[in-house]
């Protein structure tokens, strides 16, 4: 009961975490001064389990 | 002199706790001066893989796993458990970018320290039921099925049952941070 307790307490925290960061939650990296303003919009760049898109970064800067 | 047995008995853990430290400083110096710091980011893959074996321990210690001795499950999952921390803070390196990967790093690192503290805690406990139980011999049992019996019993003296119920939610936790880490990289990759 305090395992399953720790967990679902511990995957709310995480999920929250990064819903509301993701930035901060779950960027591996340290990002590109041109990127600074999307920072927390990962879905600009990002497509779920496809990865970066090939033009994508490129259609944000212009 | 009790405090110096102390000592004598926790120094093999502290310094074992301690290589991993010196390893992982001295592998990621190494990837530096090499410039194959890409390879850290697969140690992460080799790494999970390494601690997922050694959770085999787990499923046999609760007899999910019925052949193989209990003895040498814990031995391998105290060498796969130290190796793959290894590669996991290779893996993370010195880094302070995200807060999820490094919450699963921050309680691996708990755990295994816990995992020293049970592994002291085990061996002190087998001490004294070894004294109780010198009449095993009388049965004519193999030294082997005694360290079994020895073993079994060990996991149900109260001080390894207490300590199971800190090291048990800090593992979920290690868990729970690993998935969160390992879902949202593949996620985005």
């Amino acid at each position: 009961m305090k395992i399953l307790t720790t967990a679902l307490a511990s995957t709310v925290f995480g999920i929250a975490l990064i819903l509301l960061s993701p930035y901060y939650a779950i960027n591996p990296g340290v990002i590109s001064r041109g990127h600074e303003k999307i920072k927390q919009d990962c879905f600009l760049c990002h497509t779920l389990a496809a990865g970066v898109e090939k033009y994508s970064a490129q259609i944000v800067m212009l | 002199m009790l405090h110096g047995l102390t000592i004598k008995k926790i120094l093999p853990s502290i310094i074992t706790y301690m290589s991993l430290i010196l390893a992982t400083i001295v592998t990621d110096y190494f990837l530096h001066l090499t410039k194959l710091v890409w390879i850290g980011r697969y140690f992460g893959i080799v790494g999970t893989g390494f601690i997922l074996l050694s959770f085999l321990y787990s499923l046999r210690k609760r007899k999910l796993l019925k052949s193989g001795s209990p003895k040498t499950f814990l031995q391998a999952h105290e060498v796969l458990g130290w190796s793959g921390a290894l590669f996991i803070c290779v893996h993370g390196g010195i880094h302070f970018n995200a807060i999820i990967p490094w919450m699963a790093l921050f309680f691996m690192l708990i755990v295994t320290a816990s995992g020293f503290v049970g592994r002291y805690l085990l061996e002190s406990s087998k001490k004294e039921l070894q004294k109780s139980r010198q009449h095993l011999l009388n049965y004519q049992l193999s030294n082997e099925e005694i360290e079994k019996e020895l073993l079994y019993d060990s996991l149900l003296v109260d001080t390894m049952q207490k300590w199971r119920k800190i090291h048990l939610p800090l593992t979920t936790l290690f868990i729970v941070f690993a998935l969160l880490h390992i879902i949202s990289i593949l996620l985005f990759w």
